[in-house]
């Protein structure tokens, strides 16, 4: 199947992290399975994100330390993490590794976690970046022995004598098979299956066997001395663990609407190749139905999408981490701070009146560098690792002929219809407005940027 | 630009506003002056330390676990032999005297989860604390209404909305500044999106141009119905003073809101808790007084109810810091012109039985949501909440 401007499009804004014209028009014309390996190569290298090292910021001391060190440390790590954050999103802007950075974002969704400590946030990070595109039973395992993730749910307190149940529950009902596919029974004796499973200050995986209770478990109606791993591996030969992962895949990149049989399809594929995430993108990403006009245009960009959107379709760049981080905490989408385990719920969810007024501002407010009227709401704790000041400004880099290079290639008889197109993905409304500003492919950008259109993707 | 587009767009702008069908509906409702009941949420955000501000004065436990930051029984606002006001809340004294106050201890839920983030979850989507729903009670009462244009039957006096206010189809409105929202929304040309709004082949899409229109269009209403009244009270002046006067101005209007949201925050006293909260308190003391007195001009009080809550309370025992840190069950007090019991609901906290150095919940919140929504909105609660919860006898 040879593509379209707007299959390209819809190939990049899905799969990859949207792009400049000029790459856009690289590809169309061109068969779907030449596109999509070519989208793969690129995305083969992986390197880690890095903000902070041991020598630079010591969690092992923390025991020792005064009270006014131990401040310090944490302040220090605040930064770190808002540098983490930003580091991040520059990577998704810059990458050519966009499928790789696409399905971290889903796993970072999926394995939804947070931590105060900024090495162990770093190591998650780059263990999802890492196998983004890789196994998901490798993924799983990675995944729940990160510090981060044991931390966010609670199994450090998981001990023989007085289990804890928060890490075993979400892994199931969350990470695997779901709800209604488990019984309270299985929750408590998964939990004892995962106790000793904890981590140094150093960030290393470590079974604490003294911890670890040895004794029998009845899980799915089968007794045996189970260990956390072998209920992992019990988790993935059930086949629920591939439809739901799929069924959410399958919301995330395709619609919000499940076509259940494609679902199940697909699931049996990927649970018959032993979770090979690489063969599943290629599945959906080489098939016609993936483009068919109801996929097209379906989606509510999330938050993060809508600003990598900006910045990498017409070239911007952020001064420091401040703007772009009051654009996800207004908009509800803080990297690296899931509401809760269970991650953002997306689609409608993004869009109430404030969201959507500022969503359709947001364009202006970095081409035009307009003034941000809006106060922050405090997320109570004083500790907050994204708490932001007031910000007059998003302090966005423009430079407007830079811009232009980003939509070289497209007439001028009419901008607005020319932009539409490569902005927008479903029928190119009626604008107005704009009136004011001089520059006439700023004007067309920022009313082509108000309409509902420039949301969806 | 093709000919005819132009034309069109030329004719949105010339003709303003005023011709929209929509607009027209709102400009009837600029006449209708409600008279029902209303709903105002009061959240203290950080966790408020519901031990210095309802106050076991005559319990030794709290002095003992308290040294440095105890509320001394003589500056206490005694309310009862056992009980007293934090000495900042001169007003809600006041309000307890004249039966509008009623104070709920020990509110809590089982398995007390001690995160700002999580625990505020709970509180706003009245979940347990093994589960995780996306949206909140406030915007289920509001699905639970069916479909209704009017965006502004709840409104958060915020900048952004709160889970609380949330509903899986319906969501409320968020309005800091009503002549603001109206300058911002006024060139988003709310006919456009009316005309659109049902033909886009993609749902998603029509759930934008719906939520536009009813945002611009509740812009207008707001700004224009609420110039009916202007208050003569004076209110504290701070960002809180300011946001329960706009809410007592939306009210005293006549304006068709049910449920107003709105917080104050600071209340994390890890350290030097004395001055911050007592400031805190302060800050909310004034602001209610002004607001009840403002709501009595009009003869609203009598159909208000104001629930104040935080998503937790603080540790009994203080801190080396002078301050208290995450605890788990808090009072809940709720105030109005028309309680069917005032004063203090249930026992005292107790002081001496607690679960890791915290409170024990007595009651649980899911229980005020269910008595708010039964007998104040006259909801159905299980449309709502879960599982169904035993009513307190409070309205």
């Amino acid at each position: 199947m040879k593509l379209t401007q707007k299959q390209v499009q819809h190939l990049l804004w899905r799969a990859g992290l949207f792009d400049q014209y000029h790459n856009i028009q690289l590809y169309e014309n061109q068969d779907v399975t030449i596109v999509w390996k070519e989208l793969q190569k690129a995305s083969e290298q992986f390197k880690p994100i890095k903000v902070a090292d041991q020598n630079q910021i010591n969690f092992q001391a923390v025991r020792m330390m005064s009270k006014e060190e131990k401040k310090n440390l944490m302040k220090q790590s605040r930064e770190l993490t808002k540098e983490l954050n930003k580091k991040w999103l520059d990577e998704m802007i810059q990458t050519n590794a966009v499928i790789r950075e696409r399905m971290s974002l889903f796993w970072h969704n999926h394995f939804a976690c947070t931590s105060k400590n900024v090495f162990f946030l770093q190591s998650y990070l780059n263990t999802i970046r890492k196998h983004a595109l890789g196994n998901f039973r490798d993924m799983l395992f990675a995944a729940s022995k990160e510090p981060a993730m044991l931390q966010y749910l609670n199994n450090q307190q998981n001990r023989k004598r007085k289990p804890n149940e928060n890490f075993a529950r979400e892994v199931m009902e969350l990470f695997t098979i779901g709800r209604g596919n488990y019984t309270e029974e299985d929750v408590k004796n998964a939990a004892r299956a995962f106790t000793g499973w904890s981590f140094t200050q150093e960030g290393k995986f470590i079974l604490r066997s003294r911890q670890h209770d040895e004794g029998s478990k009845t899980i799915f109606d089968k007794t045996a001395n189970y260990s956390g791993e072998e209920v992992l591996e019990i988790l993935l030969s059930k086949k629920e663990t591939a439809l739901r992962v799929v069924g959410k895949l399958y919301r995330y990149l395709v619609n919000d609407r499940v076509d259940e049989e494609k679902v199940t399809e697909l699931a049996n594929y990927f649970y018959d190749e032993n979770y090979d995430i690489s063969k599943l993108l290629t599945r959906i990403f080489t098939a016609d139905w993936f483009y068919e006009e109801a996929n097209i245009g379906a989606k509510i960009k999330s938050p993060v999408d809508l600003l990598i959107g900006v910045c990498r379709s017409m070239g911007v760049t952020f001064d420091n981490a401040d703007g772009p981080l009051f654009i996800q905490k207004h908009l509800g989408q803080m990297l690296l701070k899931p509401p809760n385990v269970a991650g953002w719920p997306g689609g409608k969810d993004w869009i109430d009146s404030s969201t959507l007024i500022f969503r359709t501002r947001l364009v202006e407010m970095v081409l035009l560098a307009s003034e941000v009227e809006i106060r922050q709401k405090s997320s109570g704790d004083v500790n907050d690792q994204f708490k932001l000041g007031r910000l007059k400004k998003l302090g966005a880099n423009v430079n407007v002929s830079n811009t232009f290079q980003y939509l070289v290639g497209m007439g001028y008889e009419d901008r607005d219809q020319q932009y539409g197109q490569y902005m927008l993905q479903t029928h190119i409304p009626e604008f107005a407005g704009g009136e004011n500003i001089q520059n006439p492919m700023l004007r067309s950008l920022v009313r082509i940027c108000r309409s509902p259109e420039y949301q969806m993707c | 630009m093709k000919r005819r587009n132009f034309l069109k767009r030329s004719a949105y702008v010339t003709a303003g506003t005023l011709l929209v069908p929509e607009f027209i509906k709102a400009a009837q409702a600029l006449n209708a002056s409600y008279e029902g009941r209303r709903l105002v949420i009061i959240q203290f955000s950080g966790g408020n330390d519901g031990l210095n501000t309802v106050i076991p004065y005559h319990n030794d436990v709290y002095y003992q676990v308290r040294p440095q930051i105890a509320i001394g029984a003589d500056k206490v606002l005694k309310l009862n032999d056992e009980m007293g006001l934090h000495p900042a809340l001169k007003s809600l004294q006041k309000l307890y005297d004249q039966g509008d106050l009623s104070i709920v201890n020990s509110v809590g839920y089982p398995n007390p989860d001690r995160s700002h983030f999580r625990s505020m979850d709970i509180w706003h989507t009245a979940s347990g604390a093994n589960e995780y729903l996306t949206n909140g009670w406030l915007g289920r009462y509001l699905d639970s209404q069916g479909n209704n244009e009017k965006l502004w039957q709840a409104v958060e006096v915020d900048e952004s909305l709160s889970l609380a206010m949330k509903g899986a189809e319906r969501k409320a409105l968020t309005v800091s500044d009503p002549g603001k929202l109206y300058r911002t929304t006024r060139g988003l040309f709310a006919e456009q999106y009316e005309a659109q709004a049902h033909q886009h082949e993609h749902e998603n899409l029509g759930y934008l141009y719906k939520t536009m229109a009813e945002t611009v269009n509740s812009a207008a209403y707001i700004y224009e119905k609420s110039k009916v009244y202007q208050t003569k009270v004076s209110y504290p002046n701070n960002a809180f003073g300011r946001d329960l006067k706009q809410i007592a101005q939306m009210i005293n209007s006549g304006i068709e809101t049910e449920v107003y949201y709105v917080s104050l925050n600071g209340f994390d006293t890890h350290a030097g808790q004395l001055g911050r909260q007592a400031g805190l308190l302060k800050q909310y003391a004034e602001g209610v007084e002004a607001f009840v007195k403002d709501l009595r001009v009009k003869g609203n009080w009598d159909n208000t109810l104001v629930m104040t809550f935080s998503e937790f309370g603080r540790r009994v025992a203080q801190n080396a810091s002078r301050g208290t840190d995450h605890g788990t069950a808090n009072n809940v007090m709720l105030m109005g012109g028309k309680l069917k019991k005032a004063g203090i609901y249930n026992a005292a906290p107790n002081l001496t039985t607690l679960d890791k150095g915290d409170l024990i919940y007595q009651v649980d919140f899911r229980q005020i949501y269910s008595t708010i929504l039964q007998n104040w909105l006259e909801a159905d609660p299980s449309k709502v909440l879960s599982e169904s919860f035993e009513s307190l006898k409070i309205v």
